[in-house]
């Protein structure tokens, strides 16, 4: 019996009362007071992947329809033009990072928690805030949607409203806010408050990934951030800084914004290769050498992806700086291919038995192959030219960020799920899923190679009336993609609700066992 | 044999200038490459996984690492190959920054939505392309000479516009109040009922929703020439004083003799009819009609004193009735005009 509380039905003044409304409320109390102030990370690993889910739903339904033209959606909501864009900034870039790294990351360091655990709270509503303003923005959108992002906050752009472009600025601001804390607490946590005797190698390559990309968005955040800032004062207060017609410098906004946005979609590959070498038996403890490899090739990747930027033709338009930015996009390819190598090299050696989760490791290995492989075409300058701003180039983000860290997070999840749980979901349902995902991704961004190597950007070969039987296989992609991971999902959320083992496991292997 | 050249085409779509033959090759060569390695990819992962020498395990027996001397020959044929093709990208694209000799210059004034386009003698497209019926064609075509090294230069407007030309395996991005040049030699004829090159905008523009900006259109070099002239014909002024004005500052007039009375290279117009010229052998004579379609024609047949002989004939360049325009245009320049 504790204090306040009585074995009877009465209080300490005679009044009626009922034990089990005050237990409620008192559980009511510690939740809200959890929503605020708490840090414990797990919980609010949870809570960030309900909003990342919540914003998927919310945007990709509008996306997939926005597609179709010919349906009576309003202005307002067609955003057929950068959905791509928008759900890669808001749902994938901090789907690992801010839900399986913030869950696991103290657990693989042997420590109770972050070093700044009220970051993380902070982090999750400034990631709301951003949220609930790119929504609005969403609604205040002009039926012509800028060809990039970095236009839609252009202050000297002449087809984007004000409202919109201020609203979407202060949205990826507040974004890049939360995600610089999230990098500062990642990097001082796994510096600070590994167990005695964890050394760096000692982490797994997971970590590894994680770390590196928190060390670039915070070398190149901050200045992305200092671009929107700048560009709001010229659209707000007339500065001028970059506007041509009255000497300012216009192409300094696209080469500061692009300094931060190019890695910053890019970095999310590097956690992905860390949980496909993981799931497919890269370990600091059993494969050290090709673990130190993989280690290797991300801290080069990690680099080289923050002196990037250049490719972006608009950026450095006929400056020799485009020798410069497309030597850096080719020696990407060494880190890559030494990456891949190593994967494949460990999955030789050590044997493979298949389950669910490598088979989605597998899969992300396959996507993140093809899309490191597709920066040859988009490092070579003479063709890098004419396919960095088409389809191709939106196909090789689509395949890195949608296949290969979607195939990862999906991977990690089930793994996690079944390793340290002992949650086991039906092998038909999540093979399913599997393999709608897998074929998802393939039929919606395959096509936009093919329209992209011809110089043509979907939307531009849409107004022209081209391409239209690929474009319809582009969008039969997606939805089929949608459905896998509408699939998957379920399929989680019931193995969540429902607890222990069913009649089959997903650690089995789907193939056909030898007798 | 289906070569790389073939491959590249064959996937980009058939090409339209000198650079383009070079380009496809270079992309043939690189999805042989790219899809080289993914397939090698694929059959690995499936030999990895279909092997299974025991129970559910499924792997290859322990596979030796190459040496450190395999290891660094696969990383230095990898870097060779990597600098190999970026030298013939570098150098694919310098050439369309470089402008060979004869180039055609041709001036384009990106507007927000479009192009406007204009010939080194002014002349300007008179046929427009639309890809929506019930809109009127707003996209020039552009004729232009075959075989003959052609250079645009684009003048920005106040947003940064993105436009490429797929089959020339051009994109040409224009920094808002920037100035850029490309350079392209269109080597296939278009067919005729084709449309030819078409140049698109990658930006949305809200007046004109295509994305379609202009067509280049190749024709030969003879029937790109008999086009300007007649172009340039249609384009004239009917009155003589501004067909006059026109030509003096088309045709180079204006770079030696001013209209407002200072003096240049040579002697001004301004109350230059009628007056009395002393000749550099000491003799007068009247600016008259006459005098003035003899000077036009062979330059220095009479020299004035105090100028130099620097102007460059005019006979074969301007026909009979040009000439009668300069002068009428003359005769309007007098003492007390402003």
């Amino acid at each position: 019996m504790t204090p306040g509380e009585s074995a009877t039905t009465h209080d300490t003044l005679g009044r009626p009362s009922d034990p089990g409304r005050f237990r409620r409320a008192r559980r009511a109390a510690a939740f809200m007071w959890e929503c605020v102030g708490a840090g414990d990370h797990r919980r609010i690993a949870r809570r960030n992947l309900a909003l990342i889910v919540l914003l998927a739903v919310a945007l990709g339904p509008l996306s997939l329809l926005g597609l179709w033209s010919d349906l009576p959606i309003g202005a307002s909501i067609r955003i057929a033009g950068t959905p791509q864009t928008v759900f890669a900034f808001w749902v994938l870039v901090p789907l690992l990072p801010a839900t399986i790294g913030m869950y696991s990351l103290p657990m693989m360091i042997g420590a109770e928690r972050f070093a700044f655990p009220k970051l993380n709270s902070l982090g999750f509503f400034l990631f709301l805030v951003s949220a609930a303003l790119l929504v609005l923005a969403l609604i205040e959108v002009s039926p012509a949607w800028p060809a990039d992002s970095g236009s839609a906050v252009d202050s000297t752009s002449d087809t984007t409203p004000a409202a919109f472009s201020t609203l979407f600025a202060l949205a990826l601001l507040i974004g890049a806010a939360g995600m610089i804390l999230l990098s500062i607490n990642i990097l001082v946590t796994t510096h600070m408050c590994r167990a005695a005797g964890v050394r760096w190698l000692d982490l797994p390559s997971f970590l590894w990934g994680l770390c590196c990309a928190a060390l670039v968005s915070l070398l190149t955040l901050p200045v992305g951030c200092l671009a929107l800032v700048l560009q709001m004062s010229d659209r707000w207060m007339q500065f001028g800084l970059f506007d041509g017609s009255i000497g300012g410098f216009p192409t300094l906004y696209t080469n500061m914004l692009w300094f931060a946005t190019h890695p910053t979609l890019h970095n999310p590959v590097l956690p992905a290769i860390g949980i496909i070498a993981a799931a497919l038996g890269i370990t600091p403890g059993g494969t050290p050498a090709s673990h130190r490899i993989l280690v290797l090739g991300l801290l080069w990747l990690a680099g080289l992806s923050m002196l990037h930027w250049g490719t972006q033709a608009t950026v450095s338009a006929e400056s020799p700086f485009l020798g410069v930015a497309s030597a850096m996009g080719l020696l990407r390819l060494i880190p890559a291919a030494v990456v891949l190598a190593a994967i494949l090299g460990a999955v030789f050696r050590n044997g493979l038995r298949v389950t669910i989760p490598r088979l989605y490791a597998l899969a992300g290995l396959f996507f993140v192959g093809v899309g490191m492989s597709s920066e040859l075409l988009l490092g070579t300058l003479s063709m890098g030219s004419l396919l960095a701003d088409s389809s191709f180039a939106a196909a090789h983000l689509g395949v890195l960020l949608f296949g290969g860290v979607g195939s990862a997070f999906f991977a990690a999840i089930l793994e996690q799920q079944s390793r340290s749980r002992g949650w086991m979901s039906s092998v038909l349902w999540t093979s399913a899923a599997a393999l709608l995902f897998f074929e998802g991704v393939n039929f919606a961004f395959f096509p936009d190679y093919l329209i992209g190597i011809r110089g043509f950007s979907s939307h531009v070969a849409a107004s022209l009336g081209m391409f239209d039987r690929l474009q319809r296989i582009g969008s039969v992609g997606l939805w089929l993609l949608a459905l896998g991971v509408l699939v998957q999902g379920l399929v989680l959320v019931r193995t969540r609700c429902v607890g222990f083992a069913v009649t089959s496991r997903s650690d089995e292997s789907p193939l056909p066992q030898d007798t | 044999m289906i070569g790389p050249r073939a491959i590249g085409e064959y996937w980009m779509g058939q090409g339209g200038s000198s650079a383009s033959e070079t380009h496809d090759g270079l992309v043939g060569l690189l999805l042989l490459m790219w899809g080289a390695c993914l397939g090698l990819l694929i059959v690995v992962l499936l030999i990895a996984l279909l092997r299974r020498p025991d129970h559910a395990q499924l792997g290859l027996r322990r596979v030796r690492l190459p040496s450190w001397m395999g290891r660094s020959a696969l990383i230095a044929v990898s870097v060779l190959f990597l600098a190999h093709v970026f030298y013939r990208g570098v150098h694919e694209y310098a050439l369309t920054l470089a402008p060979p000799a004869e180039t055609l210059d041709v001036t384009i004034r990106a507007t927000s939505c479009g192009w406007s386009v204009e010939y080194p003698n002014g002349t300007t497209p008179n046929e427009f392309v639309s890809l929506s019926t019930d809109a009127p064609g707003t996209a020039p075509i552009i004729p232009t000479p075959q075989n003959r090294p052609v250079r645009l230069q684009l003048v920005g407007t106040a947003s940064q516009r993105t436009f490429t030309i797929p089959d020339l395996r051009l994109r040409i991005v224009v920094p808002a109040y920037a100035v850029v040049t490309r350079t392209f030699t269109p080597t296939r004829l278009t067919p005729d009922g084709s449309l030819g090159h078409i140049v698109t905008r990658t930006e949305t523009c809200l007046e004109q929703p295509s994305h379609l900006v202009a067509a280049i259109r190749v024709v030969s070099a003879s029937d790109f020439q008999q086009w300007l002239r007649v172009r340039e014909r249609q384009e004239r002024p009917t009155s003589p004083v501004e067909l006059g004005e026109l030509l003096y500052k088309r045709k180079g007039c204006l770079a030696c003799h001013t209209t407002t009375g200072a003096r240049g290279t040579g002697p001004t117009w301004k109350g230059l009819f009628g007056s009395e010229r002393r000749l550099t052998d000491g003799s007068t004579v009247i600016a008259d009609a006459e005098y003035l379609r003899e000077s036009i024609i062979s330059g220095d047949a009479k020299l004035v004193e105090g100028y130099f002989n620097q102007m460059p004939p005019y006979r074969g360049v301007l026909d009979d009735e040009e000439i009668d325009a300069i002068i009428e245009y003359i005769k309007t320049i007098k003492e007390d005009s402003s």
